[in-house]
Protein backbone atom coordinates (compact mmCIF):
# COMPACT_ATOMS: atom_id res chain seq x y z
CA UNK A 1 0.00 0.00 0.00
CA UNK A 2 1.20 3.53 -0.91
CA UNK A 3 0.64 6.77 1.04
CA UNK A 4 -3.20 8.06 -0.04
CA UNK A 5 -3.95 9.67 -2.91
CA UNK A 6 -6.12 13.49 -2.40
CA UNK A 7 -7.33 15.03 -5.03
CA UNK A 8 -6.43 19.34 -4.26
CA UNK A 9 -9.86 21.25 -4.29
CA UNK A 10 -8.48 24.66 -3.86
CA UNK A 11 -5.02 25.63 -4.67
CA UNK A 12 -2.97 24.71 -1.97
CA UNK A 13 0.90 24.78 -0.82
CA UNK A 14 2.78 23.07 1.23
CA UNK A 15 6.38 22.02 1.74
CA UNK A 16 7.89 18.34 1.05
CA UNK A 17 11.91 18.62 2.32
CA UNK A 18 11.94 16.04 5.54
CA UNK A 19 14.30 18.17 6.62
CA UNK A 20 12.20 21.39 6.90
CA UNK A 21 9.26 19.40 8.09
CA UNK A 22 11.20 18.08 10.93
CA UNK A 23 11.99 21.88 11.62
CA UNK A 24 8.16 22.75 11.53
CA UNK A 25 6.99 20.24 13.47
CA UNK A 26 9.68 20.89 16.06
CA UNK A 27 7.90 24.58 16.19
CA UNK A 28 11.23 26.11 14.72
CA UNK A 29 10.64 29.02 12.77
CA UNK A 30 11.76 28.38 9.36
CA UNK A 31 12.20 31.54 7.11
CA UNK A 32 9.19 31.51 3.76
CA UNK A 33 12.13 31.27 1.07
CA UNK A 34 13.86 27.86 2.84
CA UNK A 35 10.49 26.46 3.15
CA UNK A 36 10.77 24.85 -0.91
CA UNK A 37 6.98 25.35 -0.63
CA UNK A 38 5.54 23.52 -3.88
CA UNK A 39 2.20 24.99 -5.36
CA UNK A 40 -0.66 22.64 -6.73
CA UNK A 41 -3.68 23.79 -8.33
CA UNK A 42 -7.09 22.62 -8.15
CA UNK A 43 -7.79 19.05 -10.05
CA UNK A 44 -4.16 17.90 -9.23
CA UNK A 45 -3.55 14.83 -7.47
CA UNK A 46 -1.17 14.23 -5.15
CA UNK A 47 0.65 11.78 -2.07
CA UNK A 48 2.84 13.61 -0.16
CA UNK A 49 0.46 16.34 1.60
CA UNK A 50 2.00 16.91 5.12
CA UNK A 51 0.28 14.07 7.37
CA UNK A 52 -0.84 16.56 10.13
CA UNK A 53 -1.85 18.87 7.57
CA UNK A 54 -4.50 16.27 6.00
CA UNK A 55 -7.14 16.20 8.44
CA UNK A 56 -7.99 19.64 8.65
CA UNK A 57 -7.67 20.06 4.86
CA UNK A 58 -10.21 17.21 4.40
CA UNK A 59 -12.52 19.25 7.00
CA UNK A 60 -12.13 21.96 4.90
CA UNK A 61 -12.51 20.96 1.42
CA UNK A 62 -9.08 22.06 0.16
CA UNK A 63 -8.33 17.88 -0.62
CA UNK A 64 -10.21 14.83 -1.12
CA UNK A 65 -9.26 11.45 -1.09
CA UNK A 66 -9.53 9.69 -4.02
CA UNK A 67 -11.07 6.30 -4.27
CA UNK A 68 -12.54 6.04 -7.64
CA UNK A 69 -9.67 5.19 -9.52
CA UNK A 70 -8.72 2.05 -10.94
CA UNK A 71 -5.13 2.52 -12.03
CA UNK A 72 -3.04 4.35 -10.12
CA UNK A 73 -3.04 8.05 -10.95
CA UNK A 74 -1.07 10.21 -12.27
CA UNK A 75 0.62 12.52 -9.69
CA UNK A 76 2.23 15.84 -10.33
CA UNK A 77 5.02 17.29 -9.11
CA UNK A 78 4.52 20.85 -6.98
CA UNK A 79 6.48 23.68 -8.56
CA UNK A 80 8.26 26.05 -6.46
CA UNK A 81 6.54 28.78 -4.88
CA UNK A 82 9.08 30.88 -4.81
CA UNK A 83 10.87 32.14 -7.83
CA UNK A 84 8.76 30.15 -10.50
CA UNK A 85 5.93 30.88 -12.10
CA UNK A 86 2.83 28.81 -12.27
CA UNK A 87 2.78 27.86 -15.89
CA UNK A 88 3.02 24.47 -16.25
CA UNK A 89 0.85 23.19 -14.07
CA UNK A 90 -1.34 20.21 -15.67
CA UNK A 91 -3.71 21.10 -13.12
CA UNK A 92 -6.75 23.75 -13.67
CA UNK A 93 -7.06 27.27 -12.70
CA UNK A 94 -8.72 29.30 -10.08
CA UNK A 95 -8.37 32.62 -12.08
CA UNK A 96 -11.13 34.80 -13.33
CA UNK A 97 -10.64 36.28 -16.87
CA UNK A 98 -10.07 39.86 -17.26
CA UNK A 99 -8.47 42.15 -15.19
CA UNK A 100 -9.18 44.76 -12.81
CA UNK A 101 -9.70 48.43 -14.32
CA UNK B 1 0.15 51.90 24.29
CA UNK B 2 1.74 54.20 21.65
CA UNK B 3 1.20 56.64 19.77
CA UNK B 4 1.33 57.50 16.52
CA UNK B 5 1.94 60.71 14.08
CA UNK B 6 2.00 62.03 10.33
CA UNK B 7 5.16 59.92 10.12
CA UNK B 8 3.67 56.72 10.28
CA UNK B 9 0.92 57.12 7.66
CA UNK B 10 2.29 53.69 5.78
CA UNK B 11 -0.20 54.19 2.62
CA UNK B 12 -3.12 56.47 1.24
CA UNK B 13 -4.30 54.00 -1.18
CA UNK B 14 -7.68 54.96 -3.32
CA UNK B 15 -8.63 52.98 -6.51
CA UNK B 16 -5.12 51.99 -6.81
CA UNK B 17 -3.95 55.50 -6.46
CA UNK B 18 -0.82 55.76 -4.07
CA UNK B 19 -1.14 59.27 -2.81
CA UNK B 20 -0.07 59.82 0.66
CA UNK B 21 3.45 61.47 -0.94
CA UNK B 22 1.16 64.70 -1.90
CA UNK B 23 -1.12 64.59 1.36
CA UNK B 24 -0.65 66.72 4.21
CA UNK B 25 -3.89 65.61 6.22
CA UNK B 26 -6.27 62.80 6.32
CA UNK B 27 -9.68 62.40 8.28
CA UNK B 28 -11.83 59.86 8.56
CA UNK B 29 -14.90 59.41 10.56
CA UNK B 30 -17.55 56.83 11.15
CA UNK B 31 -21.31 56.93 13.16
CA UNK B 32 -23.67 55.30 14.43
CA UNK B 33 -26.96 56.43 12.85
CA UNK B 34 -29.42 57.31 15.96
CA UNK B 35 -33.47 58.00 16.28
CA UNK B 36 -34.92 60.10 18.16
CA UNK B 37 -37.18 58.12 20.67
CA UNK B 38 -38.11 61.29 22.90
CA UNK B 39 -42.03 61.06 23.98
CA UNK B 40 -44.44 63.43 25.61
CA UNK B 41 -44.07 63.18 28.91
CA UNK B 42 -40.00 62.93 28.84
CA UNK B 43 -37.67 65.51 30.49
CA UNK B 44 -34.47 64.52 28.65
CA UNK B 45 -34.16 63.65 24.93
CA UNK B 46 -33.38 60.21 24.22
CA UNK B 47 -32.20 58.39 21.20
CA UNK B 48 -31.69 54.43 19.90
CA UNK B 49 -29.33 53.07 17.32
CA UNK B 50 -30.79 52.02 14.34
CA UNK B 51 -28.29 49.65 13.44
CA UNK B 52 -27.01 51.61 10.86
CA UNK B 53 -23.65 53.04 10.51
CA UNK B 54 -21.85 55.35 8.17
CA UNK B 55 -18.57 56.93 7.18
CA UNK B 56 -16.74 59.62 5.62
CA UNK B 57 -13.06 60.34 5.00
CA UNK B 58 -11.40 63.93 3.66
CA UNK B 59 -7.68 64.12 2.12
CA UNK B 60 -5.99 67.14 1.37
CA UNK B 61 -3.00 68.45 0.10
CA UNK B 62 -0.80 69.21 -3.31
CA UNK B 63 -1.49 69.43 -6.26
CA UNK B 64 0.76 67.63 -8.23
CA UNK B 65 -0.15 66.68 -12.07
CA UNK B 66 2.09 63.50 -12.26
CA UNK B 67 1.57 60.51 -13.64
CA UNK B 68 -0.41 58.85 -10.48
CA UNK B 69 0.07 61.98 -8.56
CA UNK B 70 -2.87 63.69 -6.72
CA UNK B 71 -4.70 65.31 -9.51
CA UNK B 72 -4.66 62.28 -11.74
CA UNK B 73 -5.77 59.94 -8.37
CA UNK B 74 -8.43 62.59 -8.03
CA UNK B 75 -9.65 64.66 -11.02
CA UNK B 76 -12.48 62.95 -12.85
CA UNK B 77 -13.58 60.94 -9.81
CA UNK B 78 -16.59 62.95 -8.16
CA UNK B 79 -19.74 60.13 -8.36
CA UNK B 80 -17.38 56.99 -8.43
CA UNK B 81 -17.11 54.69 -6.16
CA UNK B 82 -13.51 53.58 -5.14
CA UNK B 83 -11.98 51.09 -2.67
CA UNK B 84 -9.48 53.21 -0.57
CA UNK B 85 -7.10 52.07 2.05
CA UNK B 86 -5.67 54.25 4.79
CA UNK B 87 -2.05 52.85 6.80
CA UNK B 88 -2.71 55.21 10.11
CA UNK B 89 -0.09 53.10 11.89
CA UNK B 90 3.11 52.45 9.12
CA UNK B 91 3.42 50.47 6.77
CA UNK B 92 4.61 46.35 8.59
CA UNK B 93 2.79 43.79 8.38
CA UNK B 94 0.70 42.78 10.71
CA UNK B 95 -0.24 46.49 11.57
CA UNK B 96 -3.85 48.06 11.61
CA UNK B 97 -5.23 49.57 8.74
CA UNK B 98 -8.51 51.32 7.29
CA UNK B 99 -10.14 49.43 4.79
CA UNK B 100 -12.71 51.57 2.58
CA UNK B 101 -15.54 49.14 1.08
CA UNK B 102 -16.59 52.13 -1.49
CA UNK B 103 -16.22 55.57 -0.45
CA UNK B 104 -18.06 57.63 -3.09
CA UNK B 105 -15.77 60.84 -3.74
CA UNK B 106 -18.36 63.48 -3.58
CA UNK B 107 -16.21 66.61 -4.12
CA UNK B 108 -12.41 67.67 -5.53
CA UNK B 109 -10.65 71.21 -4.78
CA UNK B 110 -8.05 72.37 -6.56
CA UNK B 111 -6.87 75.79 -4.97
CA UNK B 112 -4.35 78.63 -5.66
CA UNK B 113 -3.24 81.24 -3.47
CA UNK B 114 -0.70 83.61 -3.90
CA UNK B 115 2.57 82.85 -2.62
CA UNK B 116 1.75 79.35 -1.91
CA UNK B 117 1.95 75.72 -3.52
CA UNK B 118 -1.18 74.73 -5.39
CA UNK B 119 -3.46 72.29 -3.15
CA UNK B 120 -5.85 69.72 -3.96
CA UNK B 121 -8.59 68.10 -1.69
CA UNK B 122 -11.67 65.56 -1.83
CA UNK B 123 -14.22 64.55 0.25
CA UNK B 124 -15.69 61.26 0.14
CA UNK B 125 -18.87 59.65 1.60
CA UNK B 126 -19.44 56.21 3.02
CA UNK B 127 -20.80 53.52 0.81
CA UNK B 128 -20.16 50.32 2.56
CA UNK B 129 -17.95 49.32 5.04
CA UNK B 130 -14.83 50.85 6.71
CA UNK B 131 -13.51 48.07 8.39
CA UNK B 132 -9.74 47.60 10.67
CA UNK B 133 -7.93 45.02 9.14
CA UNK B 134 -4.16 43.84 9.42
CA UNK B 135 -1.67 44.87 6.53
CA UNK B 136 -0.42 41.48 5.11
CA UNK B 137 1.54 42.53 1.73
CA UNK B 138 2.82 46.38 2.85
CA UNK B 139 2.76 49.06 0.09
CA UNK B 140 5.84 47.97 -1.48
CA UNK B 141 7.75 47.67 -5.22
CA UNK B 142 8.30 44.07 -5.76
CA UNK B 143 10.28 42.58 -9.23
CA UNK B 144 9.90 38.46 -8.51
CA UNK B 145 8.37 36.21 -10.34
CA UNK B 146 6.27 35.00 -7.03
CA UNK B 147 6.80 35.32 -2.94
CA UNK B 148 4.77 34.89 -0.10
CA UNK B 149 4.63 37.58 2.48
CA UNK B 150 5.31 37.27 6.34
CA UNK B 151 2.18 35.10 8.27
CA UNK B 152 0.26 36.85 10.70
CA UNK B 153 -0.51 34.99 13.59
CA UNK B 154 -3.73 35.53 14.83
CA UNK B 155 -4.85 33.88 18.32
CA UNK B 156 -7.03 31.11 16.82
CA UNK B 157 -8.83 30.50 13.91
CA UNK B 158 -12.49 32.17 13.07
CA UNK B 159 -15.64 31.05 11.68
CA UNK B 160 -17.22 35.11 10.37
CA UNK B 161 -15.12 35.34 7.01
CA UNK B 162 -13.39 38.18 6.10
CA UNK B 163 -12.31 40.44 2.97
CA UNK B 164 -9.38 41.10 1.14
CA UNK B 165 -7.69 44.42 -0.02
CA UNK B 166 -5.52 44.56 -3.04
CA UNK B 167 -4.11 47.67 -4.67
CA UNK B 168 -1.63 47.96 -7.25
CA UNK B 169 -0.76 51.39 -7.88
CA UNK B 170 2.24 50.46 -10.73
CA UNK B 171 2.49 46.99 -12.71
CA UNK B 172 4.82 46.47 -15.17
CA UNK B 173 4.25 42.92 -16.43
CA UNK B 174 7.08 42.71 -19.09
CA UNK B 175 6.26 40.36 -20.96
CA UNK B 176 3.35 38.21 -18.16
CA UNK B 177 0.30 37.51 -18.38
CA UNK B 178 -0.89 39.25 -15.29
CA UNK B 179 -0.35 39.69 -11.91
CA UNK B 180 -2.28 37.48 -9.55
CA UNK B 181 -2.90 38.59 -5.63
CA UNK B 182 -4.15 36.16 -2.95
CA UNK B 183 -4.43 35.62 1.04
CA UNK B 184 -3.23 32.61 2.02
CA UNK B 185 -4.14 30.52 5.34
CA UNK B 186 -3.29 28.09 7.38
CA UNK B 187 -4.24 25.69 10.46
CA UNK B 188 -0.52 24.46 11.27
CA UNK B 189 1.61 26.91 9.66
CA UNK B 190 2.75 24.21 7.64
CA UNK B 191 0.16 23.78 4.73
CA UNK B 192 -1.02 27.27 3.02
CA UNK B 193 -4.43 26.70 0.54
CA UNK B 194 -5.14 29.90 -1.13
CA UNK B 195 -8.30 31.75 0.53
CA UNK B 196 -9.29 34.45 -1.16
CA UNK B 197 -8.05 35.78 -4.54
CA UNK B 198 -8.56 39.70 -6.29
CA UNK B 199 -9.37 39.66 -9.98
CA UNK B 200 -5.80 38.73 -11.77
CA UNK B 201 -4.47 42.75 -12.60
CA UNK B 202 -3.47 43.30 -16.19
CA UNK B 203 -3.16 46.95 -15.93
CA UNK B 204 -2.63 49.91 -13.20
CA UNK B 205 -4.03 51.55 -11.18
CA UNK B 206 -6.44 48.61 -9.97
CA UNK B 207 -8.16 47.81 -6.66
CA UNK B 208 -10.43 45.42 -5.13
CA UNK B 209 -12.33 44.43 -1.93
CA UNK B 210 -13.00 40.80 -1.80
CA UNK B 211 -14.86 39.07 0.66
CA UNK B 212 -14.79 35.47 1.80
CA UNK B 213 -16.87 33.36 4.14
CA UNK B 214 -16.79 30.85 6.52
CA UNK B 215 -13.59 29.33 8.27
CA UNK B 216 -10.22 31.35 8.40
CA UNK B 217 -7.56 29.73 9.72
CA UNK B 218 -5.11 30.57 12.58
CA UNK B 219 -2.09 31.92 9.94
CA UNK B 220 -2.56 34.37 7.20
CA UNK B 221 -0.29 35.91 4.55
CA UNK B 222 -0.26 37.49 1.39
CA UNK B 223 1.27 36.46 -2.24
CA UNK B 224 1.97 37.62 -5.07
CA UNK B 225 2.56 35.85 -9.00
CA UNK B 226 3.25 37.37 -12.19
CA UNK B 227 1.78 34.61 -14.16
CA UNK B 228 3.20 33.13 -17.73
CA UNK B 229 6.65 34.24 -19.01
CA UNK B 230 8.80 37.69 -19.03
CA UNK B 231 11.37 39.76 -18.11
CA UNK B 232 11.91 42.45 -15.84
CA UNK B 233 8.23 42.77 -14.36
CA UNK B 234 7.78 44.98 -11.46
CA UNK B 235 4.90 45.73 -9.39
CA UNK B 236 3.85 48.18 -6.43
CA UNK B 237 1.89 46.03 -4.52
CA UNK B 238 -0.55 46.23 -0.93
CA UNK B 239 -2.75 43.41 0.39
CA UNK B 240 -4.83 44.03 3.44
CA UNK B 241 -6.66 41.48 5.24
CA UNK B 242 -9.62 41.95 7.78
CA UNK B 243 -11.07 38.86 9.56
CA UNK B 244 -14.73 39.12 10.01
Amino acid sequence: MGRPTYRILVELSYPTDPAVLARLRAHEGVPWEERGMVVHLPGELVADVPEESVPWLLEQGVLERVTDVDTEPELVAGAPVVGVPWLGHSGGSEEPAGGIS
Amino acid sequence: MTKYSGADIGFLLVGGYSVHSYMTAVEENHEAILEETTVLGDAWESKAFVNLRQFAMNASGFYDDGVGASNAALVGMAGNSLVACLGFEGNTVAKKFLGFEGPVQTTYRRTATRGALHKAAADYRGSGKLEEGLVHWPLATVSGATADGTRVDNPASSALGGSAYFQVPVLVLGGYTNLALKVLHSSDDISYPALVSATVVTAAPAAERVAVTGTVNQYTKGQYTFTGAGTGQSASIFIGFKRN
